[in-house]
């Protein structure tokens, strides 16, 4: 037992929680992991891959041990979880608990699992991996995902600026307090609960006299005062991104909502997000005990909390002694601090001995002996015969400070390594985005403060407003001593063997990185995915200084030539739930047409297709299959009448002086002999001469056309448009405007389209010679306003009404009365799509897949290639002498016309081993009663009434007869009545 | 998350936008390009790391199709 | 949270594409939105209307069916609508129009007075933007 509460009257209310079953009482404003060092909790947790016995290290985001799981959700720091009553926590990666845990044989073997062994091991016998999967897995990775869905609720929410701060430490402060003054508007974003900084911060500081905490206290109030400020705590930002763009996970941000994801863009970003301390590399290094320096005395200072009662210190730097001074000061017994450096400041000496804590200089922590600090074993850095035990039960580790550039590395800021901070520090350049205090370098409070208000003037100033310096003549910091670095320290040793450990998180020691570089491995991207230093949950934020010096030692270079790894967002671990947004229902845009809840009313089943809409596919009555259903909806297409909704397909309308030029560029028709009232089916072009999309254009007025395009495309098609209208040619005189949901399209098809719609009721002349085929006529039909067409997709005599959308129920209704007596029925896509292929007509997606051209689908009547020019023309010219074989539309019959060939299936060469051509639509058809498909197959049209074989998705062969594309109605008389 | 000028609306996210790519110029009679230079235009781009002139449509918004230099390395954008 | 969302019902919607030095002066005695260097959305009026007071060039289309549309309103709408949309709506002024990206589809977005704000869609997105908009 270790750690204890400091007498301390102002606490918060006692909670109850629980860790890995057991019991504990901690206190409202507490983290986990304080509650668990105030119970004198030890060990916590077990290291990733040797499951070693591992205690809390630090205080906040640098923790690399103490992960666990809370209620349902993995993968929480206990240092970062605020303690509330009914807590359940576990451990991960141990069990039964972190205190008894099955899986510590791996550290017996531990030396058989090097870093890389994953490399040289489970080789084979290669069906063997089966089995070493299964193993591995579960003796792999932290936590577990609960099976029940969690109970995660978040938002997104934007904000705006001027400027981002993040941190609101005493640079982040005194930046924005500069920044506001100077009326930009500030966004400030702080990972604690109130600003401050670090826990150590601020302690035994006076500013003009007055303490941190109320100093804080002042300007915070004066920020959230300014309504142009807005001030985010318990927002972590995590990931800078370009243009000023970061986002933040703000936790717990009411009650209701667990998370809240802020998207945020500035014009400029300062960052303050402060320096985390650095380990000490010694044998058994990572035993329960050995603690941050910075955290022991923030717990103290924070929490009230001793870590234990004899803590020793082992440092290399001066600004430690500061910390141990303070420590000892809060009532804690720090008996020694242990210094490998031969001269120390004189001023640091004299602050610590006169508190009664010994300085042994010129010494080094050699290793720990024993499962948990009970003592260490120091020697003489230069003699480690004179090795003696020092007793303590907790060992204060402080190697250093590594500057947090994660957020300046993200959006492509480099960094250099400053050999007297033994760190990398960013390098500004002329993005706005600066750093300023710790995190540039510049710690120690005073330093940070001032470095604050200067690069707020600077930001100030580049987004054009003046700042006045802050109003602050005096800082005064008790104990505050020069960094004095020794360069990343790792102790000797006395003996070969044992674990030294460079990444707590990862299990990774100081003889894997020596490991990997004598094997190749040396540089710091290869030394990271070899060894997996810097891959564990806290990406090597505590670790990675370290190991550079480490790797730089083995390869007997400068940290500087060795460089970092490239930093990525996200800083730290973000829920998917926090990113996704939005789910289920609310993820996928669909669309619907005015006539979708009839459909749906209809006990139509619904398809989500092309372009999001939701479509009927087909209507089936009472037990009927959907086989059943298409073939009586195809019947009484061909037989009677049926009416189908094609609102979906693409409406755009295009007027101007020089719309039939611009039309005769974009299509492969040609236009100029198109008379008003009347359409034409037309064809756009790739500029690589395949087809990109078909439909039909009606022309409403000399220099007035409507365009239709297929659902899918509607999209592209507009994009297309306005890209040849404004950057191609701009100098045509032009106007366009989408209109797809403006109008409902109702298409009457079937042998008695005319009579139902004369029953129905219109002032249009139906006959055939004021109507023919392909005219558009303007009219009332059931008493509404319509512009009526006819088009046929089915091959049948066919009427396509427009009429304005809201009005679409009612037409569909009155056409279903006055059709009842003729026997009318809707028809959904399953349907249209058999009668389409009964009359070998294209469709863009199956037929016009991206490689074929018009003339491959027989379609030259389509293409006036005496136009000088079109899209795609030069290309068809190519294709036109191409000596290779094209692909050719044609028709396949199976020898059983019971078997409808399978779409996708692909077609044989006569050696069985290269496909020459698929099926790009094939069914059964009720009209002609056997199966029938269309095809693209090379040189299809030299091959017609030839066998060939076809190799199935499933893996069989069958054979087919190759045919003419086209099986009902060949010179389309139905249609053309 | 880009931010892109639109000509008309002014800085809005890049997902309001499509971007069609490097700026090409479509030859004012293809017919009289050979094989390679028609090639060349339909398929082959500078692909410049640094100053990269693109077409771009803003989609969700006032559908204008304008021009911008984008820097490919580190996506800054300059008139 | 305290938003009331309205559906705007059926509405008179005319669509304009013309240039807007010809445009313009003669939109402006009709509630008129400006979505494009060329394009308008004039509110509550019919197309005839409107077509009679531009040039013959001009391509004027009834838009009455093509859009569905809700009122935001309430002292949390504000806050709703920063989470609907990226738009600095600090940088709007009272009466904007513009055509913008909100859940992944084209909105058109006009601020009132009284912390109101209209959302016009393509009425085909209708019902699903609604049920995205109400779980924002």
């Amino acid at each position: 037992m270790s750690g204890y509460r400091l007498p301390n009257p102002a606490r918060g209310a006692p909670l109850r929680f629980s860790f890995d079953g057991r019991p504990f009482v901690g206190h409202q404003g507490e983290t986990l992991a304080a509650a668990l060092l105030a119970n004198g909790e030890r060990v916590v947790a077990r290291s990733f891959k040797y499951h070693r016995p591992r205690g809390i290290y630090g205080i906040g985001l640098e923790e690399p041990n103490a992960i666990v799981t809370i209620d349902d959700q993995p993968h929480a720091l206990a240092t970062r979880v605020g303690l509330r009553d009914g807590l359940t926590a576990r451990a991960v990666n141990a069990w039964p608990s972190a205190r008894f845990d099955l899986r510590a044989i791996h550290d017996v073997f531990g030396r058989l699992l090097p870093a890389g062994f994953h490399y040289k091991t489970f080789m084979g016998p290669g069906r063997g991996w089966n089995l070493y999967e299964g193993f591995i897995r579960r003796a792999a990775g932290l936590g577990r995902i609960a099976a029940a869905p969690m109970q995660w609720r978040t938002q997104a929410q934007h904000a705006h600026g001027d400027v981002l701060v993040v941190g609101a430490g005493p640079a982040g402060i005194a930046a924005a307090l500069t920044l506001a003054r100077a009326g930009c508007r500030v966004v400030i974003a702080d990972d604690g609960a109130y600003p401050g900084g670090a826990e150590a911060d601020g302690a035994g500081v006076l500013i003009d006299g007055r303490d941190a905490d109320s100093w804080f206290a002042a300007a915070t109030a004066e920020l959230d005062a300014m309504p142009f400020v807005r001030r985010l705590a318990d927002a972590l930002v995590t990931g800078l991104y370009d243009h000023g763009f970061a986002t933040a996970i703000e936790r717990q941000p009411k009650a209701g909502l667990d998370q809240r994801l802020w998207k945020l863009r500035t014009r400029a970003v300062v960052l303050a997000t402060g320096a985390i301390e650095r380990p000490m590399i010694f044998v058994n290094n990572d035993r329960p005990g050995v603690m941050s320096l910075a955290a022991v005395r923030g717990y103290a200072e924070r929490y009230g909390v001793a870590c234990g009662r004899n803590v020793v210190v082992f440092a290399n730097n001066s600004a430690a002694y500061a910390d141990a001074a303070a420590l000892k000061r809060l009532g804690v017994g720090v008996s020694a601090i242990v210094d490998p450096r031969r001269v120390i400041a004189s001023d640091a000496i004299a602050c610590v001995s006169a508190l009664g804590i010994a300085v042994i200089a010129a010494h080094a922590v050699i290793e720990i002996a024993g499962r948990s600090v009970e003592g260490v074993s120091i020697a003489p850095v230069e003699n480690l015969d004179a090795m003696r035990a020092l007793d303590c039960d907790v060992l204060a580790v402080s190697g250093g400070w590594t500057p947090l550039v994660h957020l300046h590395s993200h959006a492509g800021g480099r960094v250099a390594h400053d050999p007297a901070l033994s760190a990398f520090l960013p390098v500004a350049d002329s993005r706005a985005v600066w750093s300023a205090g710790a995190c540039a370098g510049r710690l120690g409070f005073a330093d940070a403060l001032a470095d604050g208000a200067r690069v707020g003037a600077i930001a100030a100033r580049a987004l054009g407003r003046h700042a006045e310096p802050l109003d602050i003549d005096d800082v005064i910091v008790r104990d505050a001593f020069a960094l004095d670095l020794e360069s990343s320290f790792e102790s000797p040793r006395r003996e070969p063997g044992g674990k030294a450990f460079v990444d707590l998180a990862a299990d990774v020691t100081a003889e894997d990185l020596r490991l990997a570089a004598r094997e190749g491995y040396d540089s710091v991207e290869l030394m990271k995915r070899y060894t997996t230093a810097g891959m564990a949950l806290d990406q090597g934020r505590h670790a990675n200084a370290n190991a550079i010096a480490v790797l730089a030692g083995a390869r007997g270079d400068t940290p500087g030539a060795v460089g970092t790894t490239t930093y990525r967002p996200p800083f730290a671990p973000i829920a998917f739930g926090t990113i996704a947004d939005r789910t289920g229902q609310r993820l996928v845009p669909f669309r619907t047409t005015t006539l979708t809840r009839w459909h749906q009313e209809a006990r139509a089943v619904m398809y989500d297709v092309g372009g999001g809409w939701r479509r009927p596919g087909y209507y089936p009555r009472v037990g009927q299959s959907l086989d059943e259903a298409v073939a009586h909806e195809c019947r009484i297409c061909r037989a009677k009448a049926v009416i189908y909704d094609s609102s979906p397909l693409g409406k755009i309308e295009i007027k101007g002086r020089d719309v039939v030029t611009f039309l005769e560029r974009l299509y492969t028709n040609r236009w100029t002999d198109l008379a008003p009232g009347m359409g034409r089916y037309g064809m756009m072009l790739f500029e690589d001469g395949r087809v990109f999309d078909d439909g039909v254009v009606f022309r409403l007025a000399p220099d007035h056309f409507l365009i239709h395009t297929t659902t899918g495309n509607a999209e592209a098609a507009l994009q297309r448009l306005e890209y040849h209208r404004q950057i191609v040619w701009p100098e045509l005189d032009l106007r366009l405007l989408p209109v797809t949901t403006q109008w409902a399209d109702i298409v009457l098809c079937g042998p008695q389209a005319r009579d139902i719609l004369a029953a129905v009721g219109t002032d249009l002349d139906l006959s055939r010679e004021a109507f023919p085929f392909m005219a558009l006529r303007s009219g009332k039909v059931a008493g509404i306003s319509a512009r009526v067409m006819r088009v046929s997709f089915t091959g049948e005599l066919s009427f396509e009404i427009h009429v304005a959308a809201r009005q679409a129920e009612q037409l569909w209704l009155a056409l279903l009365e006055a059709g009842r007596a003729h026997g009318i029925a809707p028809l959904g896509s399953e349907a249209n799509h058999v009668l389409r292929i009964e009359k070998g007509f294209i469709s863009v997606g199956h037929e016009a897949d991206g490689v074929a051209d018009p003339f491959d689908l027989g379609m030259k009547w389509i293409v006036a290639m005496d136009k000088s020019d079109f899209i795609g023309k030069r290309s068809l010219l190519r294709n036109q002498r191409d000596p290779a074989p094209r692909p050719q539309l044609v028709g396949l019959l199976a020898p059983d016309p019971s078997i409808v060939l399978p779409e996708g299936a692909q077609i044989l060469d006569a050696a069985g081993a290269r496909g020459r051509g698929y099926v790009t639509a094939s069914c059964m058809s009720p009209t002609l009663q056997r199966s029938i498909a269309l095809a693209l197959l090379e040189d299809g049209r030299k091959l017609l009434d030839s066998e060939v074989r076809l190799f199935t998705p499933s893996g069989e062969t069958m054979n087919a007869r190759v045919t003419r594309p086209i099986f009902f109605d060949p010179k389309s008389e139905r249609m053309r009545g | 998350m880009l931010l892109v000028t639109c000509p008309f609306c002014g800085p809005r996210n890049e997902n309001e936008f499509v971007c069609k790519g490097e700026t090409v110029t479509r030859p004012a009679q293809p017919a009289a390009l050979d094989d390679a230079a028609w090639t060349a235009f339909l398929y082959l781009r500078d692909n410049t790391k640094g100053r990269h002139e693109e077409h771009w449509w803003h989609k969700h918004g006032c559908r204008q199709w304008f021009r911008a230099m984008r820097n490919t390395a580190d996506n800054r954008f300059t008139p | 949270m305290s938003v009331t969302i309205t559906s705007l019902g059926a509405e008179r919607l005319v669509a304009v594409h013309a240039p807007a030095m010809e445009a313009v002066p003669f939109l402006a005695r009709f509630t008129t939105l400006q979505l494009a260097a060329e394009e308008f959305l004039c509110l509550d009026v019919a197309a005839h209307e409107v077509a009679a007071v531009l040039d013959r060039g001009a391509l004027v289309v009834d838009t009455g069916d093509a859009y569905a549309g809700w009122m935001l309103n309430g002292p949390d709408a504000r806050d709703m609508l920063a989470r609907a949309c990226a738009l600095d709506l600090d940088m709007m002024a009272i009466g904007a129009a513009t055509r913008c990206l909100m859940g992944g589809v084209s909105v058109v977005l006009r601020l009132l007075p009284a912390s109101r704000f209209e959302l016009r869609v393509e009425r085909s997105y209708a019902e699903w933007f609604e049920l995205w908009l109400r779980g924002v």
